[in-house]
């Protein structure tokens, strides 16, 4: 017969099972037992080897005091075995084997026994450590390569687009002009600022109108002057021109001494160095440049209305010039002024010819046309990525091989941007937090995620190019979906954070496209319509179609944009219509859109078109765009008065 | 004769467990009865055998419980087979036959080899221990 010892579950019959697991108790060291290996040791009485040997392996388990005490008291009967069966100490000790291999074995072994919550715990934070490890090491990586490095801006950019300029002869710069006339400009009444210079003779307010005109007479003469020059010829810069600016102010109706005080705070904060980032550009004259056409507008009108046709088609072929000079640089922004000013010179030339269609003499409407047909000049893509490049000089490392990644100095310009030029900064998870903090948690963090210097500017160069590409089919040849439309799902979609630099610089490339396709096609009907005028002051009746018309007044009939067919012709009261099918691509005989869109119908493909007929904005595009003749003139708003 | 670790590593396991198959034994017992049934061929030191049994234990093949033995009064950790591992010991025979058998037929081995084959005085001097 056996004796169970009752401590360390141990029972008489050697329970299994749930009955071993109920019967183990819950105390860690039994009353009465010894608490301690050491204890144990003491006890046990062993040959010094022995004791030493096992003292020295449980101390080196480092196992829990429990686990120390099983393993030091199985151990022990171990060796009193060994002794009781005659064997020496040494050759007992000898035989167990190296103490160090067995404590480490009996440590793993033993680690395994223990609960599997603690073990799962174990495994939680040992996986919790290598995390923080590998995203420490990770961290120090992206952080020591962002703030070690900082960026090269080895281009001047802006002495490289005034290189050219600068060696324009004076004689040929339209800017010294146009300055003059801005710095002659009488401030404008604020009665007429609201819809100025669509202001008709039956309005009251006409002759507050006249009398700024007049008030304007040597501005429209420097204009007149400045829109005769080849060139704009202005060397752009980032300082603000003081003059300038303080006329601004006085046109503005500021007090002189709030003005002063402005104009004092503008050029303190102006950039000072000698290489200053060509983001921070001004470009004054844009905005000039659409005064000074709204100026030559309605001065067109006035003299038409007194039969001063000379006066009238000098103002209307000058506006055509200084929406030119606004394209000057090749930057699409000037380009969108041109746009807007040669869409106003078409659109003032249609009410005059189409209130008065005997004012100008055919030599002047032959000039006329010859004007308005040198514009719009072709999208300008080109300088757009020196808005890239200049940035990406600024903001990322470079390796010499085209390649770089963000820098510290970097993210800060980056951020400075993001919080100036958009709303985003609104909705940036970092925002509110401070920059010492964004600047060491976001900069590497950005700097990993984030596109490279190569990646940013192949998605740019790659979105320009499929613009270019895009532009340069007939508008009825392209495909559904603009290059844009999958960039703006990509950058709605995450690529922002990834792509930061691109999403900001990029500009609305479609939409620009179909700008540009919306004024050449009401740039073509205007021809066409000056052309049926020519062609009944020479044959008595306007043609029966636009092909009738012959080539020494048109030399081809403008395409539709929409369907690379004829604009189609019709007589009305025995008057011309040129119309454009419109998005519908179909035939409403002459029927305008039920609800016109102010700027021209949208550009879509048929398909999207047709989904579009049965939506909200339907009543857009159910119907003809229109093109001749101009849309009968709003009445004089009541507000203004 | 010296057994390769990773040999000794598949082999030790389903020696103990064969040995605890009869009866359940304490761990001298083990390591004596595994020297001299195999003629000391999967003699493994202390500091290998302890290890292993607890091993055992966290897989649940083997558990074990302190008891006295009635000759000397004196407390012994016993190894007992488990249903796991006994269904264990039965998967690992089977392999192991199969190896033997393969190596049988490739003459690296011949089955029954005489130094394998416990002598029958040796058996029951360690089998008449305390159990």
């Amino acid at each position: 017969m056996t004796r169970a010892n009752s401590h360390e579950g141990a029972t008489t019959a050697a329970p299994r099972g749930l009955m071993a697991f109920l019967s183990r108790p819950i105390t860690l060291f039994p009353p009465g037992l010894p608490h301690t290996p050491a204890d144990l040791l003491s006890d046990a009485a062993l040959p010094a080897p022995i004791s030493d040997l096992i003292q020295h392996v449980t101390r080196r388990t480092r196992l829990w005091p429990r686990e120390r005490l099983d393993v030091t008291r199985e151990l022990i009967a171990h060796f009193r075995d060994g002794v009781e069966a005659g064997r020496a100490p040494d050759e007992l000790v000898r035989d167990f084997g190296a103490p160090a291999d067995a404590a480490r074995l009996i440590r793993r072994a033993k680690r395994r026994c223990r609960p599997a919550a603690w073990r799962a715990a174990v495994r939680t934070l040992q996986a919790a450590l290598l995390l923080f490890a590998l995203i420490a090491a990770v961290y120090s990586f992206a952080a020591a390569r962002a703030f070690m490095s900082h960026p090269t801006i080895a281009r001047n950019y802006l002495d490289e687009l005034n290189a050219p300029i600068v060696k324009l002869p004076d004689s040929d710069r339209a800017w010294p002009l146009y300055r003059a006339a801005y710095l002659a400009l009488p401030p404008l009444p604020e009665e007429l600022s609201a819809d100025f210079p669509n202001i008709e003779p039956s309005d009251p307010r006409w002759p507050l109108a006249l009398d700024y005109l007049a008030a304007c007479d040597t501005s429209l003469d420097l204009v007149h002057q400045a829109a005769r020059k080849p060139t704009l010829g202005r060397a752009l810069s980032v300082t603000p021109d003081a003059e300038l600016e303080a006329h601004t102010q006085f046109l503005a109706g500021v007090e002189a001494d709030k003005a002063r005080e402005a104009v004092r705070l503008i050029m303190q904060y102006a950039p000072t160095e000698p290489n200053p980032p060509l983001v921070n550009l001004l470009l004054p004259h844009l905005g000039q440049g659409r005064h000074f056409a709204r100026i030559l507008a309605l001065d067109a009108r006035a003299a038409a209305i007194t039969n001063d046709s000379a006066r009238a088609a000098a103002d209307l072929e000058d506006m055509f010039r200084l929406a030119a000079h606004m394209s000057d640089n090749a930057f699409l922004i000037g380009s969108l002024v041109e746009l807007a000013i040669h869409a106003q010179a078409r659109q003032t030339l249609a009410q005059i010819l189409n209130d008065d269609p005997s004012l100008f003499a055919d030599e002047q409407l032959a000039s006329l046309a010859h004007a308005a047909s040198r514009g719009p000049s072709h999208i300008a893509l080109e300088s757009e990525t020196l808005w890239l490049e200049d940035i990406l000089q600024r903001v990322y490392s470079d390796d010499g091989q085209g390649d770089g990644h963000l820098t510290l100095d970097g993210a800060r310009l980056l951020r400075s941007y993001l919080t100036s030029w958009t709303s985003a900064a609104q909705t940036d998870p970092w925002h509110g937090v401070s920059d010492k903090v964004r600047d060491a948690f976001e900069v590497p963090f950005d700097s990993l995620v984030g596109a490279s210097r190569k990646e940013t500017r192949d998605l740019y160069a790659s979105m320009i190019s499929r613009t270019a590409a895009y532009a340069s089919l007939e508008a009825w040849n392209r495909p559904d979906l603009a290059p844009d439309a999958a960039f703006k799902q990509f950058m709605s979609q995450g690529g922002r954070s990834r792509y930061t630099i691109v999403w900001l610089l990029m500009p609305a490339l479609s939409n620009a496209v179909w700008s540009y396709d919306k004024a050449d096609q009401e740039r073509d009907a205007l021809l066409a319509a000056i052309a049926c005028e020519l062609y009944k002051r020479r044959f008595g009746e306007y043609p029966p179609s636009l092909d009738a018309l012959p080539t020494s007044i048109l030399a081809q009939s403008p395409l539709d944009m929409f369907d690379g067919k004829p604009l189609r012709y019709t007589l009305r009261d025995a008057k011309p219509v040129i119309y454009s099918l419109g998005p519908d691509r179909k035939d409403d005989h002459a029927r305008p859109f039920a609800k016109p869109n102010p700027g021209g119908p949208h550009w879509m493909s048929a398909s999207q078109a047709q989904a579009a007929l049965k939506g909200p904005t339907g009543a857009e595009i159910d119907g003809d765009w229109i093109l001749w003749p101009p849309e009968p003139r709003k009445p004089k708003s009541t507000d203004a008065q | 004769m010296r057994i390769e670790r990773e040999l000794m590593r598949g082999a030790g396991p389903v020696a103990v467990l064969k040995l605890l198959e009869k009866r359940d034994m304490y761990g001298y017992e083990l390591a004596e009865a595994l020297a001299s049934k195999t003629a000391g061929i999967l003699d493994m030191g202390q500091s290998t055998l302890y290890p292993l049994l607890y091993n055992l234990e966290s897989k649940g093949l083997i558990n074990s419980y302190w008891q006295s033995a009635p000759s000397t009064d004196r407390d012994r950790k016993y190894y007992r087979l488990t249903r796991d591992g006994r269904k264990r010991l039965a998967t690992d025979s089977e392999q192991w036959k199969a190896v033997a058998q393969a190596m049988s037929a490739l003459g690296v081995v011949k089955l029954l080899a005489p130094s394998l084959v416990q002598p029958p005085a040796m058996e029951s001097s360690i089998a008449g221990g305390e159990a």
